[in-house]
């Protein structure tokens, strides 16, 4: 027993290739006299050999799993690469819309309100569900109106585009007919304005209202049967003033005035 | 990418929206808890005392377990207005079955305590109730004002408050409907229901952005049930009637008003007829424009039962005093006397009842057209009624004076939707909302103004 583990502790030696020339010789020696060691010799090479092919085979496997894997992720298809794509898209507007909606700070307020592309309906995923949005923001035209006339840039000459928009024209109506003043009028402090009409189908009270380009209401006359007024803007502050004349309780006209 | 980080995006996506609308449900429930709004599909006919909350149901039908109102003395007020109006139960049926499935009928019939408010829907009716508080009244004529005369102000408020009485009882039956038909009686008739916020404010949470009735929803409006009935029934026969050859597809009038001393000339008028009229060329349909001269009442008179779709721009003139004197304006006003029934170019409301106009559409894109009018016999009849009198299925008018250009740019807009192949109601509400977002156009003034009358 002992020589059998004596032997195979050389063999194992010179399979590995770790014995001295002076060992090895000796060990073949007593190989060419002795079959079994001659044998034994064999088979461990042979077992070597098959390691040897083993690590081989699990090399190539490893190499040919990795090309594999690489062309799987080059053969992706299309469709998915673009689902992909989207669903990653909508989640991140999904996460931008709360974020800008939902935020206590809200501090994306300002680029919203200064930007026309970001409307409410356009705000992240969230503008798809009607009525989501934080109260303490400009729900309405009017409430984002009194943010505008509140910023810096608003002085007493800025114009406001929702009267613009109705000046210079006559409305469909025939009840009066005003004769002056122009739409857009530019007149020094203390200029005095005549306001006429005349009535085309049958006499109704005449109103004017002068309201400042903030809205704030600085003159009426109202219930007026005369068919002219005359106003003196000695004690008014330059800027911009809009009028408007009324019938019957229906708007006839809308114009401006400025004072320089 | 790897299909687990896929999968979880898609969940997220999913999720979230759907967390958030099922918390926004239970919100609603809650608060429709608290206010004592019942839900249609759970509490049929289920009665309340008028005096449990604002806005109470006083009975509820439903149109498989047979028809009937509750015998609570609120609820006889109600019916017994209904029956003033000729509604009864086979009637109520009839209706539910002309009511197409996103449709909400509503009637509003005010009272000195209260509003009644009938919402009929195809699979329901109710009747809830609402209390009248203090200064109702004078926020109604606050809110018309501010409107029609082109306030800067924050009217956010009144119309909140208007908001909470005509809409929140009913918020649980607007919910899934796109499409309402409103009938609104006595001192509730020419309100602008598509200025009103809705969501209903306090119904929901916090976080919902107030929004006009009109954003969400297509508003027809008309007079009284048995006008939306014979419309609608008048628009299904005609729909399913012979062929409509014969009929042009569109005939416009502008007078324009151009050497007249005494009228505003209206530049835009022409332009407005002009586009319309390019529209629908290119559309493969042969409009027919009769502008300046050719746009007189004569011609009027005989092409006017031919049109499928009938436009006026034109001026309207309103004389209280003199129902006679009250009319439509064509070329020749002024230039002959005025009496003359056959071509003075005023087109009295009279002599719109007298005519035959089965038109699909007839719009009076002129000044207060839903509002001017007069008595005719011991009735009173605004241009739009005198319209539908005259066969009409629908009639677009408007609540209060427009201005030229404003009227132009409306009616194009809505002739280009119409023309891509929304229906009127439809086509009038993207044009609304479009003007909404549109800084010059957003206030109410301008868009609030334009009404569909009819089905």
């Amino acid at each position: 027993m002992s020589d059998f583990l004596t032997q195979s502790h050389w063999i194992g030696k010179f399979t590995d290739k770790e014995l001295s020339p002076e060992e090895e010789s000796r060990l073949l020696a007593q190989a060419s006299h002795n079959p079994l060691l001659r044998n034994e010799l064999r088979l461990d090479e042979d077992i070597n050999e098959l390691f040897d092919d083993c690590d081989r085979i699990r090399l190539s496997d490893t190499i040919r799993s990795a090309i594999h894997h690489e062309k799987s992720r080059v053969i992706l298809p299309l469709y998915l690469k673009i689902a992909a794509s989207l669903i990653i898209l909508i989640t991140m507007t999904a996460l931008a819309g709360l974020l800008v909606n939902y935020s206590r700070q809200n501090p994306g307020q300002s680029l919203i309100d200064n930007n026309p592309l970001l409307k409410p309906e356009t705000r992240g995923l969230f503008g798809f569900l009607q009525g989501f949005r934080m109260q303490d923001m400009p729900a309405t035209p009017a409430r984002r109106r009194a943010l505008a006339m509140n910023s810096k840039s608003f002085n007493s000459y800025s114009r406001r585009p929702e009267y613009e928009f109705l000046i210079g024209t006559a409305t469909r109506d025939v009840t009066v007919f005003v004769i002056t003043p122009l739409p857009r009028i530019r007149c020094k402090s203390d200029s005095q304005l005549q306001f006429s009409w005349r009535w085309v189908s049958e006499v109704v009270p005449v109103s004017l209202e002068i309201i400042d380009n903030r809205g704030r209401l600085m003159l009426t006359a109202s219930q007026m049967m005369d068919m002219s007024y005359v106003l003196n803007t000695r004690q008014w502050p330059r800027g911009l003033y809009y009028y408007k004349i009324i019938a019957a309780d229906e708007l006839v006209t809308i114009g401006s005035i400025s004072i320089y | 990418m790897d299909p687990r980080i896929i999968t979880c995006l898609v969940l997220l996506t999913l999720v979230i929206p759907r967390f958030l609308s099922t918390a926004r449900a239970q919100i609603h429930d809650i608060n429709s808890l608290i206010s004592g709004i019942a839900s249609p599909q759970r509490n049929i006919n289920r009665e309340q005392s008028a005096t449990e909350g604002p806005g109470d149901v006083i009975s509820l039908t439903e149109k498989c377990g047979g028809v009937g109102f509750s015998d609570s003395a609120v609820g006889c007020t109600a019916f017994s207005s209904y029956e003033t109006n000729g509604l009864n139960s086979a009637m109520l049926l009839m209706i539910q079955d002309l009511l197409g499935p996103k449709e909400v009928l509503l009637e509003y019939f005010p009272s000195d305590t209260m509003i009644s408010i009938s919402a009929t829907t195809r699979e329901s009716a109710v009747i809830c109730t609402s209390r009248i508080y203090p200064g109702l009244w004078e926020t109604v004529s606050l809110f018309l004002r501010r409107l029609r005369l082109a306030d800067f102000g924050d009217f956010s408020k009144q119309s909140e408050d208007l908001s909470d009485v005509l809409l929140g009882p009913v918020s649980m039956v607007l919910k899934g409907k796109s499409r309402v038909v409103i009938i609104a009686h006595d001192a509730l008739d020419g309100l602008p229901f598509e200025a009103l916020m809705y969501p209903v404010n306090g119904s929901l949470s916090a976080y919902c952005r107030p929004r006009y009735l009109i954003e969400g929803r297509e508003i027809v409006y008309n007079n009284s049930v048995t006008q939306w009935l014979t419309s609608r029934l008048r628009n299904r026969l005609r729909n399913s009637g012979a062929s409509l050859d014969h009929q042009l597809a569109f005939v416009g009038f502008s007078p324009g008003f151009r050497f007249h001393e005494c009228v505003q000339v209206l530049d835009q008028a022409d332009h407005e007829l002009s586009a319309i009229g390019k529209m629908f060329r290119e559309k493969g349909k042969f409009p027919v424009i009769l502008k300046n001269e050719n746009s007189n009442e004569n011609n009027f008179k005989s092409i006017a039962r031919f049109t499928r779709i009938l436009h006026l721009a034109t001026h309207t003139v309103n004389s209280e005093g003199c129902p006679g004197m009250t009319g439509l304006l064509f070329h020749e006003f002024g230039s002959r006397t005025i009496g003359n029934t056959t071509d003075d170019g005023l087109l009295a409301l009279q002599e719109i009842c007298e005519l035959q106009i089965p038109a699909d559409l007839i719009v009076l894109n002129a000044c207060a057209s839903a509002n001017i009018g007069g008595r005719i016999g011991m009735n009173w009849f605004s241009f739009a009624d005198c319209f539908m009198k005259a066969g009409a299925g629908n009639v677009l008018c408007t609540r209060w004076n427009v201005t030229d250009r404003l009227a132009e740019r409306f009616m194009v807009e809505f002739y280009r939707l119409y023309l891509s192949g929304m229906s009127f109601s439809k086509a009038l509400q993207q044009v609304k909302i479009r003007m909404i977002t549109e800084q010059s156009l957003s206030l109410p003034v301008n868009w609030a103004a334009y009404v569909l009358l009819g089905d």
